[in-house]
């Protein structure tokens, strides 16, 4: 059986025609199996958003490939399988009620309308906004905004889930009971997650792998697996302790880069 | 009642008193002056009475309006078509800039004069001089909030994997709906300042034409008259008609929630 999420030796470098190229992302290749969540740690700015754009196929590869269930995805982002993405930022239309926002994302698939009711509800009651349905987003708070977002990713049924610093914006507390939210979301419903940040504890805490990554141009140079049972608790000394060590091995590696690439 | 509506409340009290000191202002004046150059407000009000009961009012604002709104609705039409394309494809922006600032700087009383001379008196007359004079206006408007789309909100549509059509429905025309609206309102008041003036001289009914009738007849309490027929109407449609559509456009934003 194929790996959900393979991405082989890609490369992507920004820049107008004529001018230098600014090499983003050097070389990456990874695999992620199904039904794992996965996280990619790297320095703010290193590229992790243009990664998670080039396997959803909003941005074409410029070398290399990425394979959704072992089939590429190309730049005209075909694919059969459904991949929900959640965002730094809520992104959510602010001219449409919570539930028309989810309605917006499954106009997207091929889910039958006369199933939409239901998997909205379904949704909007795992992330906790039972009766919000026929809110505005601003009329709520920034987590809930965020959780109304996650239910949109989550309303369409993909089978990967692609995040991108989705709590970064959340204070801490919040951020935990979303984080142990998520885990349960993923525990129930069979999914793969590829999840980004820059948060280390987060990354380890949530994660069944965690793929460091370097300053641009973004090349992964470690990967470790978390072998921590779950449910996991936040003052788990093994965690921690990973933690710790994932750290000053990231650490070690980043100034190395900076003191060479000056 | 809610402190919200009393506040509201208290609001239109301000604008009717604020209404009210107008009147008593002119009437103030009039009490010093030939009631041949500045009428008493009495005298005039009766007048509007009359105009209307004699059937003169409806009938040369029902011209006036036609003229407007039509005018209006074609500018509208012309002005978000070429302002989209204008704001998506750079070669149709880098063409139609110049031709656009052209159309705005050219007088408004140009067209006018033109229009009468190339279409006498048909009713085209009015319709395009109006087109021609608030098309830009919408044009320029929303080509700047095309440019200013939010680029991210349009890149979750696409990872959602949304139509295109579905994603100009309900991403780019309502994030462009604040553009359209402050143009719709510019352009609206525009227009039926020039569909007064083409009255004015190349027509021979409407709200500008009496007012033109009466000045050569030197009636200056029917100047005055006319005059508050006109602006009770364009304040009519200002105050309904678009805080309406702009109340429905924008009930997302929680400071318009009264």
């Amino acid at each position: 059986m194929s790996a959900a999420i393979e991405v082989k030796e890609l490369c992507k470098s920004f820049g107008k025609l004529g001018e230098e190229k600014l090499p983003v992302l050097e070389n990456i290749s990874f695999k992620v199996e199904r039904n794992r969540f996965v996280s990619l740690l790297g320095p703010s700015g290193c590229g992790k958003s243009t990664l998670l754009n080039t396997i959803c196929g909003l941005e074409p590869e410029d070398k290399g490939e990425v394979l959704i269930n072992g089939q590429p995805i190309n730049s005209s982002g075909r694919n059969p399988s459904r991949i929900g993405y959640v965002f730094q930022t809520p992104r959510l239309l602010d001219w449409l009620v919570i539930e028309k926002n989810i309605e917006f994302a499954l106009t997207g698939t091929d889910i039958p309308k006369e199933k939409w009711k239901d998997a909205i509800s379904k949704y909007i009651e795992i992330v906790g906004l039972r009766g919000f349905e026929k809110k505005y987003p601003l009329q709520l708070s920034g987590g809930m905004q965020q959780r109304a977002s996650i239910a949109r990713a989550l309303a369409i049924e993909p089978e990967i889930i692609l995040m991108d610093e989705p709590f970064s914006h959340l204070d801490e507390i919040t951020a935990r009971a979303m984080r142990k939210e998520l885990l349960d979301i993923w525990d129930q419903n069979k999914m793969t997650v590829l999840f980004v940040t820059h948060d280390m504890s987060e990354a380890v805490f949530l994660s069944d792998q965690v793929h460091l990554m370097t300053r641009k141009p973004a090349h992964i140079f470690m990967s470790e697996e978390i072998p921590v049972p779950r449910p996991r608790d936040y003052n788990d000394d093994q965690l921690f302790k990973i933690e710790k060590d994932l750290l000053k091995r990231f650490y070690e590696n980043i100034s190395g880069t900076v003191t060479n690439s000056r | 009642m809610s402190p919200i509506h009393q506040k509201l409340r208290s609001r239109v009290f301000i604008e009717i008193v604020s209404a009210i000191s107008l009147v008593v202002a002119w009437w103030l004046v009039s009490l010093f002056s030939i009631p041949r150059y500045i009428p008493s407000p009495l005298s005039v009000f009766y007048l509007v009475i009359a105009n209307f009961a004699n059937g003169s009012a409806p009938f040369h604002i029902y011209k006036t309006l036609t003229r407007v709104i039509v005018g209006f609705f074609a500018s509208l039409g012309i002005g978000i078509a070429l302002g989209v394309l204008m704001g998506s494809k750079r070669v149709l922006e880098d063409y139609f800039k110049m031709l656009t600032v052209i159309a705005l700087t050219i007088p408004s009383l140009c067209w006018a004069i033109f229009s009468v001379m190339w279409f006498g008196v048909a009713e085209l007359v009015a319709y395009i001089p109006i087109t021609m004079i608030t098309f830009p206006i919408v044009t320029v408007r929303v080509w700047e909030g095309v440019k200013a789309v939010d680029k991210s909100l349009v890149d979750m549509a696409r990872t959602f994997r949304v139509s295109r059509l579905h994603i100009i429905r309900k991403v780019y025309i309502p994030m462009l709906m604040p553009h359209i609206l402050s143009s719709m309102r510019h352009s609206f008041a525009t227009s039926w300042k020039i569909a007064t003036i083409v009255e004015v001289f190349g027509l021979s009914n409407g709200v500008g034409y009496m007012l033109s009738y009466y000045y050569r007849e030197l009636y200056v309490a029917q100047l005055f008259a006319w005059a508050i027929i006109f602006v009770v109407i364009m304040i009519f449609v200002e105050r309904f008609a678009f805080s309406e559509i702009s109340k429905r456009a924008f009930k997302w934003r929680p400071e318009t929630r009264l």
